[in-house]
């Protein structure tokens, strides 16, 4: 029987999405840092996946600017709010 | 002296204040929460129907869904993803094109590429031929120019629309794994599956695109 006492760089790339959120076994969460405390590659590799997270929220703030309620929309969202108040017994 | 208007009340914090607030019919507690939450329902609802006129028409039908529906909504997830998932299901109703979240092919090449790891027999087998460059940005750095955010926007628009669904949900919207599965009906470990393929591929164009541009 093969004992895991080690993961490869491979490996390690395959688990990476699951190690950074938070979904790997408490059993499996040693072996993984143990790798990336002594493997550069597998850390800079992990730093750019990071870097993706980032940069992508990026494209948030980008959307968002452009859409803002219109005056149109939050007036009709209002009377809509109004409406429901006054007979506040709807279902989803 | 000129009289400064009268300073704006905060608008409720944390959901259950803002659930009471609503139900009590608080009109500027709705407004800010519309301000708030207007350009994500947008936004979602953009990546389902073929125009921007329709995601609007669906944004709107989202708030008189979500006003109608807040005396029988049980608190199981948060508001914010309660309305985003009613936006998210009226959206497909009028879309085009259904979304189906099949289970994935296999014939996905994996990224990196086999070869860039030793092959398994070697004394080295599984471990990096050549470490991955660094890049010239790291999490920390506040300044990430627009050209990466531009360059970024067309790699995702590349995607297979499943790993878009879930990459903008989770990393762009900022969506727990959980709720992503919730509001586009599909198991987490499928979500995460889709999202470790879409950040990779990602990853992987970035690099290259950092390349490319180093050089002289």
């Amino acid at each position: 029987m093969k004992v895991e006492s080690h993961v490869s760089c491979q490996e390690f790339i395959g688990r990476v999405t699951d190690y950074l959120e938070g979904e790997v076994a408490e059993s499996e969460r040693p072996l993984l840092e143990q790798h990336l405390l002594i493997c550069e590659g597998c850390r800079t590799y992990v730093q750019g996946m990071e870097c993706t997270t980032v940069i992508a929220r990026e494209l948030r703030s980008d959307a968002g600017q452009a859409s803002a309620p219109g005056p149109a929309a939050k007036a009709r969202a209002l009377a809509a709010f109004r409406a429901a108040r006054r007979n506040p017994k709807g279902e989803p | 002296m000129a009289l400064s208007p009268a300073p704006a009340r905060p608008p409720p914090q944390g959901d259950d204040a803002l659930l009471a607030a609503l139900r009590a019919g608080d009109e500027e507690a709705f407004a800010s929460f519309v301000d708030a939450h207007h350009g994500l329902l947008v936004r979602l609802a953009r990546r389902f129907v073929p125009s921007d006129g329709a995601a609007e028409d669906v944004a709107q039908d989202t708030w008189a869904a979500f006003v109608s529906g807040l005396d029988g909504f049980q608190g199981r997830s948060s508001l914010r993803t309660w309305i985003s998932g009613i936006a998210i299901r009226i959206a497909r109703r009028r879309a085009v094109r259904e979304r189906r979240y099949e289970p994935l092919p296999d014939d996905d090449p994996p990224l990196p590429s086999e070869d860039a790891f030793y092959p398994s027999g070697h004394r080295w087998g599984g471990f990096w031929r050549v470490y991955p460059q660094a890049w010239p940005v790291s999490p920390e750095s506040a300044a990430i120019s627009g050209e990466i955010v531009r360059r970024l926007e067309v790699i995702v628009a590349a995607l297979p629309l499943a790993q878009q669904d879930v990459l903008i949900l989770r990393d762009v919207e900022g969506f727990r794994g959980v709720e992503v599965g919730e509001l586009l009906g599909i198991d987490e470990g499928h979500v995460r599956v889709l999202l470790h393929r879409a950040r990779t591929r990602v990853r992987a164009e970035l690099q290259t695109f950092f390349d490319e541009r180093g050089r002289p």
